[in-house]
């Protein structure tokens, strides 16, 4: 199936509007659209305002910006690894950041509180992000071969999550009662922990994503036909490699910071997006956003409506429907060319 | 106006010499040909002159400056290489790879579309543009590599004469397509672009190359005319070989019958 970028683009917008309206009379005070549609335009009127404006509208808006930056970091690295199977996750980001972050609340929780608090709310993403550098860095470096297949890679991938799992354990083993639901919560991935203030940091840092991403869509084609050639075509390899790494980091970070690992978007998105218009990521890099804000949001909304009143954690959601999906590339992987 | 390397050597592996003192010019307008066996160095010294591989002794020079010292993208506005493999694991279309080539310019869609419409139908692939590159057969694929090639170096440039390095382009081509590539690359030698290719059948060397070079385990035995290389002797003590060696019916050049 083949479908015009113009047209999925044009597609992607009012779909997301809908979405988001219907995602905001989820939740257990049961509003209408026509509430949610006048409260948004009253903010100060009464309880369904405040409901609205503080609890639904941030979390909406935080589950856009986390998918979209989930979306366009799966893009960049698919491309950077040049395998529809890599995922942010796979490489060791999502779980160097979380450990990093994990790590920091259960053993240093003074630090953080240290702070002052504009400051605390860039300061998990900020360590989030050095975990998720240092997490792919070390997969790149163990990961190296000559024969240019990402085997070994991946191999390096699977064996720095190992050893972030144990970490996991430990930091678990560890921690106080209180601090344990805190550590669910990372692991399983929500975002009923949105605030204003993450809504700004997330998509503050997405902007910056996306607006540095961008530039990289020629090289990254060039880089899918190998790395000799996207030399021999003029780009600079390394410091392309370089960008992307630093680039996911960065986003997949920013991701975990506010509502810990949310797997499997980073995988699913641009392999539906490439399946829809094809591999050119000049199309794939903001359609993977665009689609990885939409798909993040019916996730979060599946969690809040499954089991109503009560919510599942997003991370579940997602790799319920991620697991199968990734089941299903590999079986379609081994009879046609991605 | 010329892409030359001088001594080079090149390690692979300790005790594994590649390329042993080899200097190597190649001409801007010229079709030089490597021959030689199985592990000969052919694919090493390409893979020397395109900067792939840096060289432990020696220096390769694109218009007299070093190749490392050249940027990216306008050395590739020069210098264009089809490698043996290609892994494209993701499903392009035809068009969407030749216009690939183009990356290094920034001459403008327009522009740009024209020059891959003609790329595409110099390689007899018009009609596959819109297809998949996974749904065509090998050899169809080693075409879409070639005319991506070609479209990156196919206008003069400013900078100098443009050079074509190609390892064993011919290697999946029918006949048809074979000669088809080669009158492309004559073509191309026409228009002042130097073409350096690696081949294995010693005809389609003698036939159009206008100069052959001969590898045998990292060295360069000998250079000049095909008729001047290709002799008994040498394709006897270079190929284990006996042959016979004639003038060509058809074209002034040998023409080499194995035994």
């Amino acid at each position: 199936m083949t479908l015009s970028a113009r047209t999925f683009a044009w597609l992607l917008v009012p779909l997301t509007l809908m979405s988001a309206l219907i995602a905001l009379t989820a939740g257990p005070s049961g509003l209408s659209v026509a509430g949610v549609w006048q409260a948004l335009w009253q903010p100060d009127a009464g309880v369904n305002g405040l409901i609205v404006w503080q609890l639904r509208l941030p979390r909406l808006l935080l589950a856009l910006c986390v998918g979209a930056l989930l979306g366009l970091c799966g893009a960049l690295i698919q491309g950077l690894f040049r395998n529809p199977l890599a995922e942010p996750g796979l490489m060791g980001v999502s779980s160097g950041a979380t450990l990093a972050v994990v790590a920091t609340l259960i053993f240093a929780p003074g630090l953080l509180a240290l702070l002052p608090n504009p400051l605390e709310t860039l300061a998990r993403p900020a360590i989030a992000f050095i975990g998720g550098l240092i997490a792919t860095t070390l997969v790149m470096l163990l990961g190296r071969d000559n024969t240019h297949s990402p085997l070994r890679l991946i191999l390096a991938g699977v064996a720095f999550n190992m050893v972030a799992a144990a970490g996991l354990g430990l930091c678990s083993y560890l921690a106080s009662n209180e601090q344990l639901r805190t550590l669910t919560f990372w692991t399983l991935g929500s975002f009923g922990a949105a605030t204003w203030q993450a809504v700004g940091v997330t998509a503050a840092i997405l902007v910056g994503i996306a607006l540095l991403a961008w530039p990289l869509h020629k090289p990254l084609n060039a880089l899918l036909l190998g790395e000799s050639e996207c030399r021999h075509l003029g780009f600079q390899v390394p410091r392309l490699k370089r960008r992307v790494i630093f680039l996911c980091a960065a986003g997949v970070g920013a991701a975990v910071a506010f509502t810990g690992i949310i797997g499997f978007i980073g995988l699913v998105v641009p392999h539906m997006v490439r399946l829809l218009v094809g591999p050119d990521h000049r199309r794939v890099l903001p359609l993977s956003l665009g689609f990885g804000a939409l798909l993040t949001l019916w996730a979060d909304w599946l969690a809040r409506t499954v089991i109503s009143p009560a919510e599942l954690p997003v991370g579940i959601v997602t790799a319920l429907l991620g697991g199968p999906f990734f089941i299903y590339l590999i079986h379609r992987q081994r009879s046609t060319g991605l | 106006m010329s892409l030359v390397g001088e001594h080079l050597r090149l390690q692979l592996a300790p005790g594994r010499i590649a390329i042993d003192d080899v200097s190597v010019q190649l001409n801007a307008g010229e079709v030089l040909a490597l021959i030689g066996q199985n592990g000969a160095g052919k694919s090493s010294l390409l893979n020397l002159l395109s900067g792939e591989h840096v060289a432990n002794a020696g220096q390769v020079r694109l218009h007299e400056k070093p190749i490392t010292d050249w940027p990216g993208e306008d050395r590739a506005r020069l210098l264009a290489v089809l490698p043996q493999q290609h892994s494209l694991n993701f499903a392009f279309r035809v068009a969407e790879v030749v216009a690939l080539g183009r990356y290094p310019h920034g001459t403008g869609k327009r522009r740009d579309d024209a020059i891959v419409a003609e790329a595409m139908a110099l390689c007899e692939l018009s009609d596959l543009a819109q297809r998949n590159i996974h749904e065509i057969s090998g050899g169809e694929r080693q075409r879409v590599h070639l005319a991506r090639v070609l479209a990156q170096i196919w206008d003069a440039q400013p900078e100098g004469h443009r050079f074509l390095l190609l390892d064993e382009p011919a290697a999946s081509l029918d006949l048809h397509h074979q000669q088809m590539l080669f009158q492309a690359v004559r073509r191309f030698a026409r228009r002042g672009v130097g073409v350096l290719l690696v081949v294995h059948d010693l005809n389609l060397a003698a036939r159009y190359a206008d100069r052959v070079l001969l590898l045998d385990h990292g060295r360069a035995v000998c250079t000049g005319r095909p008729a001047d290389v290709l002799t008994i002797d040498t394709i006897y003590t270079h190929f284990g070989l006996s042959v016979t060696v004639q003038p060509h019916p058809h074209h002034d050049c040998p023409l080499i019958i194995s035994h």
